[in-house]
């Protein structure tokens, strides 16, 4: 490991001035502050209580998040109920502002929930807060500010927490008769000028607000990210943010508390970049029709420095134009590090047929153009129907892609009767050509016998040949709506592929319609037949996660023993021609030297 | 090879990969580019630089954490507070020894190191009252019993839940 030499002289140890090491170490702030950022709020608690020096460090994390407004309006004043609403109980002292304020100015980060609406009701509490208050900030060092109060009238209540050193800005907009959203805008601007990350959650059309919206966009300077609904980046707000100079992240979420606009906005989709647009964008998400985004990407001025892009398909296109879609991404986004290429029953739901027509798969052909991308080490590719792949596409993909890292091959799509031709074999190719792989989602077939049987692990190592750990960095692996007949002997399987800690995940990701809508009565049927077994599958998946950590563990230590006793015999074959050489030479040898060593 | 001297003068011998997982040798190597010159530990005794070589011997090789780790200050998150088993057989040692560590791979910029002991020890708190707390490591209590009070009742949220 290391070798140790010994010095002239060995100084000897002076005593610490300031007494054990225990207490020094328990005396610095930035040391404490590490410490307690591992603990939770009730020990943050305990140690608040044990010396000055700790008071101070674990309050500051304590309350350097906040989600609770109104427990923290308490340190006020106890508040109580009244004919309208909430009130403080008596009128506010000076003292009672010290008191609060030696806790609010530790606040970072600031969520005002829902709760507020329930708890801290009418408008009394803030009148009095508005009145008494001794600093403009209530929140000085305030950097982050979330409002999700679904109360549109009490939105204008938010500006009581605005101020210019917030960066961060989450809203929840609910429309009120009482308030514009135009003059909410002109009060974020104008209070929080240096917000570089936006978020508005909204479920309306996002017409309603498109002119506010973009001069927003246009107050704010240092916009760096903005998060918006789905279905929301229109043209004229697209070309708005195309002008922000620092503006690195466009996105859109699904997740249900970012609301959603209405598709019909973005049917008619096509923004004009001038030159210099997006000058640093660098993660672009958004919801389109193909050929609109082809047209957008083809186009002048489309920004070269994109390192991950999303783009949500929002109608169903011919695979040809899917094509078509990846050869431009290669040539116009030389540095892209991600891609999401995403159709997903939304908003149009997937349709079951029992057969796929020829003219609608997604083959090798059409997916291969992604491999002209030589940065990219993530690739997610969602589909209504099975992708046509065969065992030898699987194999050509892996070993021209050894760098990936993240690839999910339509893991859940919409399945169709038909038996489909990939099995476990295909994780094969991944393993042997693909050591970063870190995420990996596939559809596959477990439960119609392969023609090929699965291998022993024999002939697995022959397979994988050099490869030593297959999967070394693997965390999860998709299997979406695979089907799956017999979890032992698949779990028997992957264990010989997974590392320990490594998760099996199963079950669709289709966004909102969990509805499976057929295309002909005969084909009802069938859905019918398939839904349950879709169903028992997910158990099945589940049952493998289950086992497969215990499998792996007794690989592992089989492996180890072996390798063990491996050394052990190579050890005795030496020891035995030694024996063997020196019987050789004759007895007179042996008289000569005494005795054999070995 | 690189030559490491305590502050005891003892001097080790160390593969450059391994000392190189302490930030603030690599910087320092960078600085002198190749020589042989010693490199001077003046706040690290013998004792615990061996600890501590340890640790960087048997993790040589993983991945360091980027250095905008902790970009992330500000946000909401759960710490986990894990130990790995190994990390955890290796932590095992008495309090001084544990918080020599610390200062230790604070001084030579180890991080993951850092983060085992401060995981260590806030592992020791967890679940103690003050006084508990104040036993453990003999810490004097410099509250008036009324300004304990105080701190006390207006940081009551866990009950309030």
């Amino acid at each position: 490991m290391f070798k140790m030499r010994r010095g002239a002289q060995a100084l000897s140890q002076t005593p610490s001035l300031f007494g054990t090491t225990t207490q020094r170490v328990l005396t610095i702030p930035e040391l404490l502050e590490m410490i307690f950022s591992f603990s939770d709020s009730e020990d943050l608690q305990s140690s608040a209580l044990v010396c000055k020096v700790w008071s101070e460090v674990a309050l500051d994390i304590r309350w350097r998040n906040v989600d609770d407004l109104p427990r923290t309006l308490r340190l006020l004043a106890p508040i109580e109920q009244c004919a309208q609403g909430h009130r403080f109980c008596r009128p506010l002292e000076p003292g009672d502002w010290v008191r609060f304020m030696r806790y609010a100015s530790r606040v970072r980060t600031l969520v005002v929930t829902p709760a507020i609406d329930k708890h801290l009701k009418g408008p009394l509490i803030f009148d009095e807060i508005g009145k008494t208050r001794t600093t403009m900030n209530l929140f000085p060092k305030l950097t982050w500010l979330t409002w999700t109060s679904e109360d549109g009238d009490r939105l204008r209540l938010s500006l009581m927490f605005m101020h210019e050193n917030i960066k961060r800005f989450a809203v929840l907009l609910t429309p009120s008769p009482s308030y514009s959203f135009q003059i909410y805008f002109q009060e974020i601007a104008l209070r929080m000028p240096k917000v570089t990350r936006l978020d508005l959650r909204f479920s309306f059309s996002v017409r309603d607000i498109e002119a506010g919206l973009c001069q927003l966009v246009g107050a704010l300077p240092k916009l760096e990210d903005i998060t918006l609904p789905k279905y929301t980046l229109t043209p004229k707000i697209i070309e708005a943010l195309s002008r922000k100079e620092n503006l690195g992240v466009v996105q859109f979420e699904f997740l249900k508390h970012q609301g959603g606009g209405d598709v019909a906005d973005v049917q008619e989709w096509k923004p004009v970049l001038r030159e210099g647009a997006f000058p640093v964008l660098y993660d672009f998400n958004v919801n389109v029709k193909l050929p609109d985004m082809l047209r957008f990407m083809n186009a002048r001025f489309f920004p070269s420095t994109l390192r991950l892009l999303y783009v949500h398909v929002i109608e169903m296109v011919s695979p040809q134009l899917v094509r078509d879609f990846f050869l431009a991404v290669a040539e116009k986004c030389p540095h892209l590090t991600g891609l999401v290429f995403d159709y997903s029953g939304d908003p149009a739901p997937y349709v079951f047929r029992r057969a796929i027509p020829e003219d609608e798969l997604l083959t090798w052909n059409t997916i291969r153009p992604v491999l002209k991308c030589s940065k990219l080490t993530s690739f997610q590719l969602n589909w209504a129907s099975p992708l046509a792949l065969s065992q030898a596409d699987i194999e050509e993909l892996a070993s021209s892609w050894p760098h990936l890292e993240v690839l999910f091959l339509n893991p859940g799509p919409m399945p169709t009767a038909e038996p489909y031709p990939l099995t476990l074999h295909a994780l094969i190719p991944f393993a042997k050509h693909c050591p970063n792989i870190r995420e990996l989602g596939m559809y596959i077939n477990t439960s119609d016998a392969p023609a090929t049987p699965l291998p022993d692990p024999a002939e697995l190592a022959r397979l994988l040949g050099l490869t030593a750990t297959p999967f070394p960095r693997l965390r999860h692996i998709y299997f979406g709506i695979s089907s799956i007949a017999d979890s032992e002997s698949v779990a028997l399987f992957l264990s010989q592929l997974c590392p320990l800690g490594c998760q099996v995940v199963s079950g669709v990701s289709w966004h909102d319609t969990r509805t499976i809508v057929a295309a002909t009565p005969e084909d009802l049927q069938a859905v019918k037949i398939l839904t349950p077994a879709i169903a028992a599958w997910y158990h099945e998946w589940v049952e493998v996660n289950h086992v497969l950590p215990l499998l792996i563990r007794l690989r592992m230590e089989e492996k180890k023993r072996r390798s063990e006793l491996e050394l052990e015999v190579e050890d005795l074959r030496t020891r035995y021609k030694v024996l063997e050489e020196r019987l050789g030479m004759g007895a007179g040898a042996l008289a000569d030297s005494g005795c054999v060593l070995l | 090879m690189v030559l490491l001297v305590t502050s005891d003068n003892e001097q080790f011998v160390v593969d450059k990969e391994v000392a190189e997982r302490s930030v603030l040798i690599k910087n320092m190597l960078e600085d002198v580019g190749e020589s042989d010159q010693p490199i001077p530990l003046p706040n690290v005794s013998s004792s615990v630089l061996k600890k501590v070589l340890e640790y960087c011997e048997h993790h040589r090789g993983e991945p360091l954490p980027a250095a905008d780790a902790d970009a992330s200050q500000d946000e909401t998150r759960k710490r986990t507070t894990d130990i790995s088993e190994w990390d955890q057989k290796f932590i095992t040692v008495d309090q001084e020894m544990l918080f020599e560590i610390i200062l230790a791979a604070n001084y030579l910029d180890i991080k993951p190191l850092l983060d085992v002991g401060c995981k260590t020890v806030a592992n020791m708190i967890k679940g103690k009252t003050p006084e508990e707390i104040r036993k453990l490591f003999n810490i004097v209590n410099d509250f008036t019993p009324e300004e304990e009070a105080q701190i006390k009742k207006e940081n009551e949220w866990a009950e309030d839940r």
